[in-house]
């Protein structure tokens, strides 16, 4: 049972790719919680066309603020606007899915007659595995790096708070299974990489609403913001304002349309949905068939 | 027991056949050598075999059971097609660890130590496989297909690039692993002279058509001595023992000389002196020569090539 996933996880934890990966991701959580730290050092009341007597005023609200800071939403700023869980998570997938190819190991596996079938399973199941580790460990860091900068945190709804993290975990699952399906296809470590770069730093929904802005107002517009309002990116941009963005039956806003009938959480969740039927779909029926 | 047979297998891409109803037959616990220029289908027919490609048509047969239209096969096979499939980072211990625990072999580190100790790898078990020769990235690529205990071996090309100590140590692991384990070891090679002195049997493949299959005996019979003669008309001589005997294969030599399969002995050296001599022919040079195997399997292939 889950053989496979366990001779990974053997191979990954006496590599060096897993921990490069996350030790980067890590890294990138304190410079950006450090940056944060340094843009309230040097706030200046007076850059901003305030008088120098309303310092004491926004000195003693920044201070309440950075005292009780939302950590669903101090991680989603850092962490998933911009895509970086995403990325990490993909750059992964793509990593792994292309290595057993490059080095020739799926062919001593194959020939030794391990279920095709298994083999893609499993190895969905530690993409959505490592997500999960580099969610947590990403997490921890944004509450140790935030607190050792002296910040403090407002008190946790954990139900509400466990929820929003397991959309964002299956969010960025999607974006990595999404890749390894690429990868997988193509065989290709750079059409991979390009993939995860591409797709978790919302490249496509930027050219896309590039164009949408280029357009007049006419049908062509109309559908190409609904198209943009299901692409990934705009669950994640909802996903970075915290927990908020799914709680208390929050209807979904779009970038073009004010308001929606569809709850937030409902519609991150289809657009999850579809990205993992699709990837997990194509991969079995392409990857069980194909010769190798 | 035949250990592998196909019947009319074939593999096409598009409208090109890399495999054209190849007829193969490979005895259980022998080392069977697998001969072709590149791209005459061998790696192609080492992959149906191995499960990793799907044939067009045709059967395969494994241990006596058909397993055309099966992924899967009661029977592990090791393989080692165009790349060892070694994890470059990881120890040589290592890399046999991962792939043992994917297969679910029992005492993994004890079995992967027993193989290391079978391709002579021991010393070097804690070494990164980065830094390791050829040769012995060969030797681990043997042992990771070894995982599992496979009745069945396909090794491409295994000998390419190898230093001669390295082809050595090589030709003993895989003639030990058929003959002292009783596993059947298919082999292909272009390295011809270090292939025979491995192989029981022999299949040569052109077009990806099989042209002969051959035990190690028949080759040496074939590769027995020769009569090599030079004469003043190589045409008119060469015409004249061929209306001898028309069976006899007659070769000529690059540098005019005709080379004659038959017997080497007296009565027979005489018999072609006096055809020559009743032809009005001058010999210019008659002498008994041991035909080389490299050259009797590139005539096999190109006689195969002829046949296409």
């Amino acid at each position: 049972m889950l053989r496979l996933l366990r001779s990974d996880l053997y191979r990954l934890i006496r590599g060096k790719m897993m921990w490069m990966l996350a030790l980067i991701f890590v890294a990138h959580i304190c410079f950006m919680t450090w940056v944060e730290w340094f843009a309230i050092q040097t706030f200046d009341v007076t850059e901003f066309g305030l008088g120098a007597e309303s310092a004491p005023l926004v000195d003693a609200l920044t201070g309440q603020l950075t005292q009780s800071l939302s950590l669903s939403m101090e991680y989603g700023t850092i962490a998933i606007s911009g895509g970086f869980l995403a990325l990490f998570a993909s750059l992964f997938a793509a990593l792994v899915a292309v290595s057993d190819f490059s080095t020739g190991y799926i062919q001593g596996l194959f020939s030794a007659r391990q279920g095709r079938a298994s083999y893609f399973a499993e190895k969905f199941l530690l993409f959505a595995l490592y997500t999960l580790f580099l969610e947590a460990i990403s997490m921890l860091a944004t509450y140790v790096a935030l607190r050792v900068a002296g910040f403090g945190f407002a008190s946790i709804d954990w139900p509400v708070f466990l929820g929003w993290c397991a959309v964002a975990w299956a969010l960025a699952c999607g974006y990595a299974f999404i890749t390894a399906c690429i990868t997988w296809l193509t065989k290709s470590k750079a059409l991979g990489c390009v993939t995860a770069v591409v797709l978790a730093t919302s490249t496509i929904g930027g050219i896309l609403t590039g164009i949408m802005l280029l357009l007049p107002s006419s049908d062509a517009a109309e559908l190409m913001e609904a198209i943009i309002d299901w692409l990934p990116f705009m669950s994640q941009n909802t996903l970075s304002s915290g927990e908020t963005s799914i709680a208390n039956g929050k209807t979904w806003t779009s970038m073009f349309t004010s308001t929606s009938d569809m709850l937030a959480l409902t519609h991150i969740l289809i657009t999850t949905g579809v990205m993992w039927v699709i990837s997990i779909v194509t991969s079995f029926i392409v990857g069980t068939r194909r010769d190798i | 027991m035949l250990a592998v047979e196909t019947r009319a297998l074939t593999k096409s891409y598009g409208s090109k056949n890399a495999v054209n109803e190849l007829f193969m037959r490979v005895e259980q616990g022998t080392v069977y050598g697998f001969v072709g220029k590149n791209g005459a289908g061998k790696s192609t027919t080492m992959k149906m075999i191995a499960g990793l490609a799907r044939q067009t048509s045709g059967q395969i047969m494994l241990f006596g059971e058909d397993k055309s239209h099966q992924h899967g096969v009661d029977h592990a096979i090791g393989a080692l097609i165009e790349n060892p499939g070694l994890l470059p980072n990881l120890s040589a211990l290592d890399n046999l660890m991962v792939k043992s625990r994917a297969m679910g072999v029992e005492k993994a580190k004890e079995r992967s130590k027993a193989l290391l100790d079978v391709v002579g790898l021991s010393y070097v078990g804690s070494k990164k496989v980065k830094g390791f020769s050829l040769g012995m990235k060969q030797r681990l690529g043997i042992a990771l297909a070894l995982v599992g205990n496979p009745q069945l071996l396909l090794l491409d090309e295994p000998l390419n690039g190898l230093d001669p100590e390295a082809t050595r140590d090589m030709r003993t692991v895989i003639g030990s692993l058929a003959h002292e384990q009783g596993i059947t070891v298919i082999i292909s090679s272009h390295v011809l002279d270090q292939l025979n002195r491995v192989a029981d049997t022999f299949g040569v493949i052109s077009d990806g058509s099989m042209v002969a299959e051959f035990s190690d005996a028949q080759l040496q019979a074939s590769c027995g001595q020769a009569v090599r003669l030079r004469a003043t008309d190589p045409a008119r001589a060469f015409a004249a023992l061929r209306a001898r005997n028309a069976q006899v294969p007659i070769v000529t030599a690059p540098d005019g000389a005709l080379v004659i399969y038959s017997g080497t002995n007296d009565q027979e050296i005489e018999a072609i002196s006096h055809i020559l001599y009743d032809a009005g022919i001058i010999l210019l040079e008659l002498g008994v020569v041991k035909r080389d195997i490299e050259d009797y399997f590139v005539e096999l292939m190109e006689r195969g090539n002829s046949h296409a």
